[in-house]
């Protein structure tokens, strides 16, 4: 009987094992089709993405850390084709860690040091103090982070600080969502209350409020940025409430979006962050405000290559964020954003963005 | 707060959609616990069935499939629990652990394989709301009960079916007595491990179908821990529901509805943060649980491995 019990403890603690194994194996060895949206071309990489073509620079090593998996297709397979846009452009050896948690964040950084790796990227916005922990104890490396514009706060000896401005293209969704209501009831919706997304709804806002001062915004932040049963939820709440216009500030969750705005009894039209995803829902879309990850991750690893290993990059209407073709809105309304966002862009009409307090 | 919000048609009726996801899944453990068993890995199950579904519906365009896929692979992870708890003897919890962790990395490896990354993410056709002729047109009944996706109904249907087996039939009968008192069963020549065993696959395969019902009639694709813990609070409505069909039924009614109105709520007043509004259903749940534990009888076998040399 004893014996018996014993290798039942065996066979038990082996199926935990295999669990956690599989559970492990999930993150790796992912099937590549970042080139054509439609059609999955098998194309494995493997976990350490080994440089290619371009001259091989031995002294740098980039580690990418993501919160969440790198098959979203929006923000982490974005950051997965930074990755791969790095390696393939200085030649040099990078790596990436997904679903990463914050509580695991400073974990897996240190690990990555360990290993030898000296620019650490962490791609999210909910790292910066994970960042701020690890950068005067690691004088010497580099590392990146995220947050909502330029911030006196963070030391950028040796930290790169990209600012996703989203207060500007936000502003333009909001005359956008303005003049395209019939309801006069606009909405904003975002995963997690970070001060990247209150700026982008306050801007959201204030702009459309200056474009018709009778509209009402309201506005809700689901918990979390992927969930897209929750994400339906409070669209569909919303909905229900009148609105039908939504600024989208999610990612993976905006697919939970777009099937509330296709069931719904009347037209809601959609704006959405990070990537064009017009073609699911293509009567619902305005714009996108797309994000162009790889080209900012180029330039801050080519001047940490040329040493300087700190500084800040703005990805901003014009800098790496591009207002997607517009879809649905009226001629005379893509004019009136045009005229309003180049005023903006050119300093004429400068905007006090908050990225501390709710509306 | 206007007090409307907590009767308005468009909340009600979101409470009735979201509401059925979580009756399949504790439905399916109704089954499997009624036999003395406890599965903990409902969250496991339901993102596999989710996943594994939403990959063979994309692939075959068939709904139809990918709904038999999800309770086939749901139904393998019962079989596996199965063979430990019920013919192994081993420790039901420290199973059910080993497959809820097996099954969340199981459903992303599944998708990570077929579907990769890509920078538009596949859909499939959801099943849309149907307006029912006639009925959808009553004032606020109508609208709430009458114009639901096909699968809602489907799952309404499947509580007093399932109550009428447990209940009305000698196969209820024989699975009941084995949560209760599989000696007495055993000693009239039923065999209480295959029972338990096939009421264990029967159970993963209902709670698989519950996991497929998000991308099939929700979003329409499948994201990593797309289930969001709606399988733990299955866990506590089989609780809620007294290990009772018609009971549970009324407990996932009363979470989506919850879960609904704080979606409202949170739109229209500042006064409570966002942050605590999500967190009402558990709360909600929580409280029910305790309250509702206490006059809670559960089968009494549960949890206990049967060795019929065991004296």
């Amino acid at each position: 009987m004893k014996k018996r019990r014993v290798s039942m403890m065996g066979v038990t603690v082996l199926l935990l094992l295999c669990a956690l194994t599989i559970s492990q194996c999930a993150p790796a060895a992912p099937t590549v089709v970042l080139e054509s949206p439609t059609e999955a071309v098998a194309a494995p990489t493997e976990v350490a993405l080994s440089p290619t073509e371009a001259p091989a620079v031995p002294d740098y090593k980039v580690a990418a850390i993501m919160p969440g998996p790198i098959e979203d297709s929006d923000f982490n397979s974005q950051g997965f084709a930074a990755v791969k846009h790095i390696r393939d452009v200085y030649g040099i050896q990078v790596d990436y860690s997904e679903k990463v948690s914050v509580a695991d964040a400073e974990r897996v950084a240190r690990e990555y040091i360990g290993a030898g790796y000296n620019i650490i990227i962490f791609h999210g916005g909910q790292f910066v103090a994970t960042a701020q922990t690890l950068a005067p104890e690691f004088p010497e490396l580099t590392f990146v982070t995220y947050t909502a514009g330029a911030n006196p706060d963070i030391e950028i000896g040796n930290v790169w600080n990209v600012g996703l401005r989203f207060g500007p293209g936000s502003y333009a969704l909001g005359i956008l969502a303005a003049r395209m209501s019939e309801t006069g009831k606009v909405a904003f919706v975002a995963g997690i209350q970070t001060p990247i997304f209150i700026t982008a709804l306050n801007a959201f806002r204030d702009a459309a409020i200056a474009t018709d001062p009778s509209v009402e915004v309201v506005y809700n932040f689901t918990g979390d940025q992927n969930d897209a049963v929750k994400a339906r939820q409070t669209v569909e709440s919303m909905i229900g409430a009148g609105v039908d216009v939504i600024a989208v500030f999610l990612n993976q969750g905006v697919l939970g979006v777009h099937e509330a705005v296709l069931d719904a009894d009347q037209m809601v039209y959609i704006m959405t962050i990070t990537t064009d995803k017009s073609e699911a829902a293509p009567d619902n879309y305005i714009t996108s405000l797309v994000q162009d990850f790889p080209s900012v991750w180029e330039y801050i690893v080519g001047q940490v290559l040329d040493g300087h290993p700190g500084g800040y990059r703005a990805l901003d209407v014009g800098s790496g964020l591009v207002i997607a073709p517009y879809r649905n809105a009226p001629q005379e309304v893509q004019d009136e954003v045009s005229d309003i966002m180049g005023k903006i862009t050119s300093g004429e009409m400068p905007l006090e963005l908050d990225g501390k307090n709710l509306p | 707060v206007s007090l409307d919000l907590f009767v308005d048609a468009s909340v009600l009726r979101l409470a009735v959609t979201f509401s059925a996801p979580l009756l399949l899944a504790a439905i399916g453990e109704l089954i499997i616990e009624r036999g003395g068993i406890l599965n903990v890995a409902i969250e496991g199950m339901m993102l596999v069935g989710a996943s594994t579904g939403f990959i063979v519906a994309l692939f075959s365009e068939s709904l139809l499939l990918g709904a038999v896929a999800a309770m086939l692979a749901a139904a393998l992870l019962g079989a596996v629990h199965g063979y430990f708890s019920v013919y192994r003897k081993a420790n039901q919890i420290i199973v059910g652990l080993g497959l809820l962790i097996l099954g969340t990395g199981l459903s992303s490896l599944l998708y990570r394989i077929f579907i990769g990354v890509r920078t538009l993410a596949p859909q499939i056709t959801i099943l849309g709301s149907t307006r029912m002729p006639v009925l959808s047109d009553i004032p606020l009944l109508g609208e709430v009960l009458f114009r639901q996706p096909v699968p809602v109904y489907l799952t309404c249907v499947l509580v007093p079916f399932v109550a009428y087996i447990l209940y009305r039939t000698p196969l209820g009968l024989r699975l009941r007595a084995c949560g209760e008192n599989p000696r007495a069963i055993d000693s009239l020549g039923i065999s209480v491990t295959r029972i338990r065993f096939f009421a264990t696959v029967a159970g993963s395969a209902v709670i698989g179908l519950g996991g497929f019902f998000l991308p099939a009639v929700l979003t329409g694709s499948f994201a990593d821990g797309m289930v969001g813990g709606r399988g733990w609070l299955a866990l506590m409505l089989v609780i809620f529901g007294r290990w009772m069909p018609g009971l549970i039924l009324t407990g996932s009614l009363f979470f989506a509805y919850i879960e609904s109105v704080q979606f409202r709520m949170a739109m229209s007043s500042r006064l409570i943060p966002s942050q605590f509004l999500l967190m009402l259903p558990y709360v909600a749940a929580i409280i029910v649980i305790v309250w509702a534990y206490r006059r809670a009888e559960a089968p009494q076998s549960l949890l206990k491995p049967y060795d019929r040399e065991q004296r």
